[in-house]
């Protein structure tokens, strides 16, 4: 499937945070969907990534309650941020569907 | 026969754990979150147990065990991605974790959202075994296949640069447990249970034996084993908030 490199700014602040004048206020994510599908999200550091996630939700039009958002295979909490998680720019994050299981329907 | 002591459950707890959740959304294990549906779902006998449950569950055996190493569920979805084996796709997943230092591994693997079987990994024997409730030889090939090219990928990767012997790296046997004969699971919802109780005992130590002799010798083992997994959990998150309160003061 191709990639669709897009980039949003969720926190819509771009213009404000010059203040500390350094690059690295931002960093630059990969979220990769479940299909390697790949979406591109430019986000500040001290931003709760629940941004994003909402962000992804919307336009891949899936309920935030259905999917689930890894950092290194780790749970992201919405309430986490990329400093918080020591995430590098270029980082990537997964998202995977909720998987369920009770026996085997056909073999 | 009614379960053995060692896996019983406390009433108690359950009762505490949900006075807990009239007043919250959720319990949080390390750093899986379990909601109040999912605790309901986990309690009901007629559901099947999703990722959510599975990957909390392992989560605390991983803090109450150091000796072993539990995956999360997406470990193995990620890997084997559209089919196709993807080491680099979980390269950074044990960023923490020596797998090599482990006495077990284990890998939860859900096939085709309806099925959950456990791969053990008996690293110091360096064979790999399949626990399936419904036993049978389904798969047994690909895993075989791909959790011997993830060995020998993250071989190289994490010994790399570490001044150890570049050694071949032979290829491990796989076994099917429940092959033949009886398997456990009776139902068409546990399957996800039942690798929790697996996972649970063969982290404690317990040798096939006495695992076939509780499953098989006792009444209601795994219809219990909710309850014991929700009052586990439970517990787990009291002493961890015991823990970072003894920090803090």
């Amino acid at each position: 499937m191709s990639s669709t490199p897009t980039s949003v700014q969720p926190t819509g602040q771009s213009g404000e945070s010059k203040k500390e004048g350094t690059s690295t206020e931002h960093i630059n994510l990969k979220v990769v969907g479940s299909d390697h599908n790949e979406m591109f999200f430019k986000i500040k550091r001290t931003t709760q990534l629940k941004k994003l996630m909402d962000a992804f939700c919307e336009r891949q039009g899936k309920a935030f309650n259905s999917l689930r958002f890894l950092y290194d295979g780790e749970r992201v909490q919405p309430h986490n941020t990329p400093l918080e998680l020591e995430m590098e720019d270029g980082d990537a994050i997964d998202v995977m569907v909720e998987q369920t299981g009770g026996c085997i329907q056909c073999c | 026969m009614m379960p053995p002591d060692e896996i019983a459950y406390s009433k108690r707890s359950i009762l505490e754990l949900q006075e807990y959740l009239e007043d919250n959304d959720n319990i949080i294990i390390n750093s899986d979150i379990l909601t109040t549906e999912k605790i309901k779902e986990l309690l009901d006998p007629w559901t099947w147990l999703s990722s959510d449950h599975i990957n909390a569950y392992f989560s605390m055996l991983n803090t109450k065990h150091p000796q072993i190493y539990a995956f999360p569920s997406y470990f193995y979805t990620k890997l084997t991605t559209n089919q196709e084996y993807n080491y680099e796709g979980v390269r950074r997943w044990t960023k923490r974790t020596s797998i090599f230092d482990k006495e077990i591994v284990l890998i939860p693997i859900n096939f085709s959202d309806s099925h959950w079987v456990l791969a053990v990994l008996r690293m110091h024997q360096q064979k790999i075994e399949i626990w399936d409730s419904l036993g049978g030889q389904r798969h047994k090939k690909s895993i075989k296949e791909n959790i011997n090219k993830y060995l020998q990928d993250e071989y190289k990767d994490k010994k790399r640069g570490k001044n150890v012997k570049t050694k071949k790296f032979e290829e491990w046997p796989v076994k099917v447990k429940f092959r033949t004969g009886k398997t456990p699971q009776a139902d068409t919802n546990s399957c996800g249970v039942f690798i929790c109780f697996f996972a649970r005992l063969l982290a404690e130590c317990y040798e096939d034996d006495e695992i076939f002799d509780i499953l098989f010798n006792h009444n209601n083992v795994i219809e219990h084993y909710r309850e014991v997994m929700a009052s586990e959990l439970w517990e787990f998150t009291q002493v961890v908030i015991l823990a970072n309160d003894e920090k803090i003061g």
